[in-house]
């Protein structure tokens, strides 16, 4: 892993078109600025691993469901 | 292609039923390859059984019939990847996370940050990250 020591509004570069920008720092929370092709894809890393633990969970229903007890959607017009 | 379940035994569906998630859903990499298995046609209920690991089936719905008011984003990269370009190209389905006590549900709840997006025509279909959005990954599923 790189380490590298940023200062308020220096940036990284990372392949020829990624840029990250440290725009503000205050206490601990850092604010950066992305900018990347739109083919690139940014998430919060938190946002991603608690789809995969919801993956799991909903993977771990291995007994039977009875659907008459589900609930159904409200009629709509 | 033949399918081993656990839930269903062993079938067969058209190559052309399948889905196919490159790189599998987040969290569970190995499996990228599954099919719609219908309960009947008035259910608003489906599962998605996977073709590579006979144990994992999802219980599943489509998100509106539930959440008429839901709505997100498919970013340039992901249309791009998926090859889709209108929303009649695009089936959208969302994981259900049955709660148990014992054997009795409890609850169901619906994964609306991380729907999965299938392009109807190609079968090939993505995990979503929604960002920055309000929806939780564990939306209780009310009628």
């Amino acid at each position: 892993m790189l380490v590298l020591s940023r200062r308020q509004n220096q940036s990284i570069v990372i392949g020829s078109n990624i840029v990250v920008r440290v725009i503000e720092i205050r206490g601990d929370h850092v604010r950066l600025g992305i900018e990347a092709p739109r083919s690139i894809t940014v998430h919060r890393e938190e946002v991603a691993r608690e789809i995969a633990a919801a993956n799991l969970a909903a993977a771990a229903n291995t007994g039977a469901v009875d659907f008459g007890k589900l609930p159904l959607p409200k009629p709509r017009p | 292609m033949h399918i081993s379940s656990s839930r269903f035994g062993d079938f067969d569906v058209p190559d052309e039923r399948a889905i196919s998630i490159p790189g599998g859903l987040l969290g569970i990499p190995d499996s990228t390859r599954y099919v719609v298995v219908e309960i009947d046609d008035d259910s608003p209920y489906f599962w998605v059984q996977s073709a590579d690991q006979a144990e994992l089936a999802f219980l599943a719905t489509t998100p509106w019939l539930f959440y008429p008011d839901y709505e997100f984003e498919i970013d340039d990269a992901v249309q791009a990847a998926l090859g889709v370009e209108t929303i009649e190209d695009v089936q959208v389905v969302v994981l259900l996370t049955v709660h148990r006590d014992g054997d009795d549900v409890t609850a169901l709840t619906a994964n609306l940050l991380g729907p999965i997006i299938v392009n109807t025509e190609s079968r090939i279909g993505k995990q979503l990250v929604l960002d920055s959005s309000a929806y939780s990954t564990q939306e209780a599923l009310v009628s």
